[in-house]
């Protein structure tokens, strides 16, 4: 187990996304155990990375659902392409097929449409299904998840219940933006991720921005963690801390010394809300300088 | 660590899980032994890891679980994170007894005060109506006492139940969505055979409660407890937690079954009715622990206290500022209000009341069914 930890780690960083022990036992378990695994964390801090690189280090096809309020099973799970359904029935009309017959030339898996959740359960190489912020869609929805995370099949009426060609890995995220049921969780693994401790955002930094001097970047990662610990509405999450890093670059910067005015104009990197703009002012920037100096 | 050996210990970790209230179900149990089995010698941290993974439901259920794991696990080993939760400044004043001052004057004054009154069941009106219009003090009746405090338990599931009517009328929908009709009426050829209405999305609200459980609150609180309680069991999603001079969090304790288990519970381990209140201390180390965690834009805050603060009014008056930029709204229900010869001092109304949608009395079961009316009431 030790070397296999070690092995997933090694490649999970050669894709560029630097991961703990403790997620790497959870991709282990999803994918010995066949279970879903829920990520809950901050928006920023890499959630949605965790499916995309899983695709990638297992060579198999990343298939996302971004979850929404207002989505159903037509947009998730399939439809019937009824333009041509109409057609076939009117080109039909002066032939001699019973009705029977008709119907089920009308009702085949040639004016099916597959949307994401049922293409994932049909492709031959085992794929990441990626079901983006669950919090954001209707518990309704919600609830026909359950069959399909639970039994790993999709009932049609008009076809019956397809059962899965392959299990695929599937990674649901969520913001907390709204509670999510107990069944739901009852059926997943659970991981929460959090902020990245200072050694790790540096690494992250280092493999994501190759071009990124030793010394700023470590002045960057201690400024983002100093600025985590005050008091904002959002703070700045791992991808809040690259772009951030992207533009001092940008603009030439090697040290933060000295440079507070440039900092003070980049913070929109960092900052998402204006009352947070308001709270990282000049003299807090100077004061979060100093101390990372 | 040999897991083949340790496998009456595991399940024994999954009961205290389950005792800490974690929902762990046989399959999660059967996944553990199954994930454990296939390394022979699984080490401390992959053991940890697999067991958070399968276990934990959230993030809450997730902060705590290291020390349940190091607790159970390895009690010999000192715990690395563990210290007194309480603030410094908290911890002084626990310390100093006697007279506590602060918003409304001196609770210990109030006290006795009411220890000085009397009060019997009142007559004329039926047994319901007087237990519901009683101030819980003058129940003295030890039957009409547990009715009161059944009937505050069963007035918060009213908002649930208020919630789901809504929800059902709604439903038949009396406004057609056009989009959709069409959208999902092709396979009749466009006719709206079968019309999709726009419902009103309602939620459940989420709730935050913050109970104090000081010595001035001793005569309220079986009321209020039952009460809490109440809400915290009709919506799953809502957090209890307690305090006096500090602050813990009590949402397994109040998700209890038993309500003596429970009061055993929160008796044994925090020391309840004791010593005077830090308000603002509390709602600021709530704030500080678990506000980014708990807390949301559509969250209610509900305080149940009397006020009596040995904090400064302005300290309290700018942490209820904050904690409101950072919730949808905050109801606090004080026992004080509603009886003879109590006002709110300027201070509060000043400084506090401000940051409120609802400050209301909640010495009777009537009051807290007004109140509970009035917030069935918000969007």
């Amino acid at each position: 187990m030790h070397n296999r930890i070690e092995e997933l780690q090694a490649r999970l960083k050669a894709t560029g996304y630097i991961a703990d022990r403790a997620l790497i036992t959870t991709l282990l378990l999803m994918q010995d155990l066949g279970r879903p695994l829920l990520i809950e964390g901050e928006a920023g801090v890499g959630k949605t990375e965790v499916a995309k690189v899983l695709a990638q280090v297992n060579g198999c096809e990343l298939i996302r659902l971004q979850c929404y309020e207002g989505l159903d099973s037509n947009a998730s799970v399939y439809e019937w392409n009824y333009t041509h359904q109409l057609l076939s029935i009117k080109l039909l009309e002066g032939s001699s097929e019973s009705l029977a017959q008709r119907e089920a030339h009308v009702f085949n898996e040639q004016y099916l449409l597959e949307r994401p959740l049922l293409r994932a359960i049909r492709r031959p190489q085992s794929p990441v299904l990626l079901i983006d912020e669950i919090d954001r869609s209707d518990e309704a929805f919600e609830a026909f998840l359950l069959e399909l995370l639970s039994d790993y099949q999709i009932t049609i009426p008009e076809l019956g219940t397809i059962r899965a060609v392959t299990i695929p890995r599937v990674v649901l995220t969520s913001n907390g933006t709204r509670e999510l049921s107990d069944a739901l969780r009852r059926r997943c693994l659970y991981h929460y991720l959090d902020y990245p401790d200072p050694g790790k955002e540096l690494l992250i930094i280092r493999s994501r921005i190759p071009g990124v001097g030793e010394h700023l970047s470590s002045q960057i990662v201690m400024f983002v963690q100093k600025l985590r610990g005050t008091d904002l509405r959002k703070r700045p999450g791992v991808a809040e801390t690259l772009d951030w890093t992207a533009a001092l670059l940008g603009l030439g910067v090697l040290d933060l010394k000295d440079n507070a005015a440039i900092i003070h104009q980049t913070r929109a990197c960092l900052l998402k809300t204006q009352d947070d703009m308001a709270v990282v002012g000049k003299s807090l920037i100077n004061h979060l300088v100093e101390a990372v100096l | 660590m040999n897991v083949q050996g340790v496998e009456h210990r595991l399940l024994g970790f999954v009961n205290h899980l389950r005792q800490e209230g974690y929902t762990i179900g046989v399959q999660e149990t059967l996944d553990t032994m199954h994930a454990l089995n296939l390394t022979a010698l699984p080490e401390e941290d992959y053991t940890r890891h697999v067991l958070r993974s399968l276990t934990c439901r959230d993030h809450t259920e997730w902060r705590r679980f290291d020390e349940l794991f190091r607790a159970y696990w390895f009690p010999e080993r000192p715990d690395p994170g563990k210290k007194d939760t309480t603030p410094p400044h908290a911890q002084r004043r626990r310390l100093r007894s006697g007279g506590i001052a602060g918003i409304g004057g001196s609770s210990q004054e109030y006290e006795d005060t009411v220890r000085d009154m009397t009060g019997i069941l009142g007559a004329g009106a039926g047994r319901q109506r007087t237990i519901t219009r009683a101030d819980f003090r003058f129940l003295n009746d030890r039957q009409a006492a547990q009715e009161a405090e059944s009937l505050a338990e069963r007035l918060a599931d009213y908002w649930r139940r208020r919630l789901k009517r809504r929800f059902l009328i709604s439903r038949h929908g009396r406004k057609i969505d056009m989009r959709r009709t069409l959208r999902g009426n092709l396979r009749f050829g466009g006719l709206p055979v079968n019309p999709l209405y726009l419902r009103r999305r309602r939620e459940p609200p989420h709730i935050v409660i913050l109970h104090d459980v000081s010595h001035s609150m001793a005569w309220n609180n079986p009321l209020l407890f039952r009460f809490a309680r109440g809400l915290v069991r009709a919506f799953p999603a809502s957090e209890a937690f307690a305090f006096h001079t500090r602050l813990f969090r009590v949402t397994p304790l109040y998700r209890e079954r038993s309500l003596e288990i429970m009061r055993q519970r929160l008796e044994a381990r925090n020391h309840l009715w004791l010593g005077g209140t830090c308000i603002a201390d509390s709602l600021r180390y709530f704030l500080d622990h678990f506000g980014r965690l708990l807390l949301r834009p559509y969250t209610t805050v509900i305080i149940l206290s009397d006020g009596f603060d040995t904090n400064d009014p302005v300290q309290l008056g700018k942490t209820l500022e904050f904690l409101k930029s950072r919730v949808k709204r905050i109801v606090w229900l004080n026992p004080m209000l509603g009886r003879d010869g109590y006002r709110p001092d300027d201070d509060f109304m000043r400084l506090v009341a401000p940051s409120m949608e609802l400050l209301a009395p909640a010495h009777s079961v009537g009051a807290l069914e007004n109140a509970i009316r009035h917030m069935a009431t918000f969007r």
